[in-house]
């Protein structure tokens, strides 16, 4: 022991502690994908949010004119849906007025309090977790599109796989057309996405609108996400691989709300008795 | 206890605070990437006394490194990134070496050894950090060029920020 010592202290022991540090740092790099990220997220946002919370506080206060003029267009927009706010012409359909629709998903508004600087793989943190309902595999949405999922609650904070992040897949269509593919993120440009697996033959064309299918049962459907660019077909490929223009902004989230399906329960039941078929 | 330590310890604690709490909120985005990062905290890699033993040196790059990686949850980046530029720092002070040579018991200040060569020495070690920094950011998905613009960008604005502290205070330890 007293050797090594001795032998790290020496003028060449320099460079085998800048290697044993280099590669104890490209290790921790290398190995902080989802799963390594959820270990050190486990322990550390325990602490470290306590504070981010603290300085996102001040920070909101900064950006409050901003944040006013957000919330206003918002409740705007959601005013505009109330059902006095539309003009009902069902009054010659004779009292077929029933309840068919019934309440599939409610929201719940969260603020994200962290992300992580910007790479590869993105996620948030948002300042409701399972005391307020929040289960693993909810959907995160904004008013501008998709957030993301979440991956891991905590008693008061959740973790978010943001959209911007490279295993993230997500079912969209496009508006008004049956056709539907997986809309996924490259990795570099956080102002688009790429459309995957849309046939050859369908009809699309630039400025077509982009909305969730809710096939994949954790987000609603109809969620306008963004625009087709152009379209470009990869030689050798019989599906179009459609670069999207997003509505949101990465840097400008500050609001989200996790989706709770009600109907959840008796989809999962599907799924487990389809399991059990084969 | 020697004023240089106090000194030291003290930088470490307050660039980290700085690094994490300040200077992460700026950043400049251009098509959708983020070219700015200032870095501030390497002014502790810097400044540390000329005598320190190269393996503390290691070993305290590492440690802030590591603490800010905590905080900024980008695991092992900065403390790649730190430990390479503490590797580098006794080359590049071999290399700015005046005349008639250093007095190891002083630290490489501003107040020391005069404006141009810590306007060199500041230059060439963030050069080397942010080159290491982004170089190891990329190792997920690497584009030379990108880097390249994202270091001289970050490289404008962090010497920007770390001659606009040094100036002011001009520590002598």
């Amino acid at each position: 022991m007293g050797s090594l010592l001795q032998l790290l202290l020496s003028r060449g022991g320099a460079f085998l502690v800048f290697a044993l540090l280099e590669v104890m740092s490209l290790y921790l790099v290398a190995n902080f994908n989802s799963s390594q990220q959820a270990v050190a997220a486990e322990t550390w946002s325990l602490y470290s949010n306590r504070i981010m919370q603290r300085y996102d506080g001040l920070v909101r206060y900064v950006n409050l004119n901003d944040r006013i003029r957000q919330l206003e267009e918002e409740n705007a927009r959601l005013l505009g849906q109330l059902p006095n706010a539309t003009y009902s012409d069902s009054l010659r359909v004779d009292s077929i007025q029933d309840d068919v629709l019934r309440q599939r998903f409610v929201y719940l508004a969260a603020n994200i309090i962290n992300k992580s600087p910007q790479g590869p793989r993105n996620t948030f943190v948002i300042d409701r977790g399972h005391i307020h309902g929040v289960e693993k595999n909810q959907g995160v949405v904004s008013d501008q599109g998709v957030v993301g999922i979440v991956i891991q609650v905590a008693a008061q904070h959740s973790r978010v796989m943001s959209a911007w992040h490279q295993d993230f897949r997500l079912s969209a269509g496009i508006r008004n057309k049956d056709v539907y593919g997986s809309l996924v993120w490259e990795g570099d440009d956080t102002r688009f996405m790429n459309l995957t697996a849309i046939p050859e033959f369908a009809a699309v064309s630039p400025g077509d609108t982009i909305e969730t299918t809710g096939y994949s049962n954790i987000f609603p459907s109809g969620i306008a996400l963004g625009v087709v660019e152009r379209i470009n077909i990869r030689p050798g490929d019989n599906n179009y691989n459609l670069p999207i223009r997003l509505f949101s902004n990465i840097f400008s989230l500050h609001h989200a709300y996790v989706v709770r399906d009600l109907k959840k329960k008796d989809l999962d039941q599907l799924d487990e008795s389809a399991e059990d078929n084969n | 206890m020697d004023r240089t330590i106090t000194n030291n310890i003290l930088r470490f604690f307050l660039l980290g605070a700085a690094q994490v709490f300040l200077l992460r909120s700026i950043s400049m985005e251009w098509n959708g990437i983020n070219y700015l990062h200032i870095q501030l905290y390497p002014l502790f890699i810097l400044l540390l006394p000329l005598r320190t033993h190269q393996t503390l040196l290691l070993v305290l790059s590492f440690l802030l490194g590591l603490s800010i990686d905590f905080l900024y949850e980008s695991l092992g980046i900065n403390a790649g990134a730190a430990v390479i530029t503490a590797y580098a720092r006794p080359a590049i002070l071999r290399f700015l070496r005046p005349r008639e040579g250093y007095n190891y018991n002083n630290s490489p200040t501003k107040a020391y050894l005069g404006d141009l060569w810590f306007f060199r020495y500041t230059a060439l070690i963030m050069l080397v950090h942010l080159f290491a920094y982004f170089s190891i950011e990329a190792f997920t998905f690497a584009y030379f060029g990108q880097i390249i613009s994202k270091t001289i960008l970050s490289w404008l604005g962090s010497m920007l920020f770390l001659l606009m502290l040094i100036y002011p205070i001009n520590p002598r330890s």
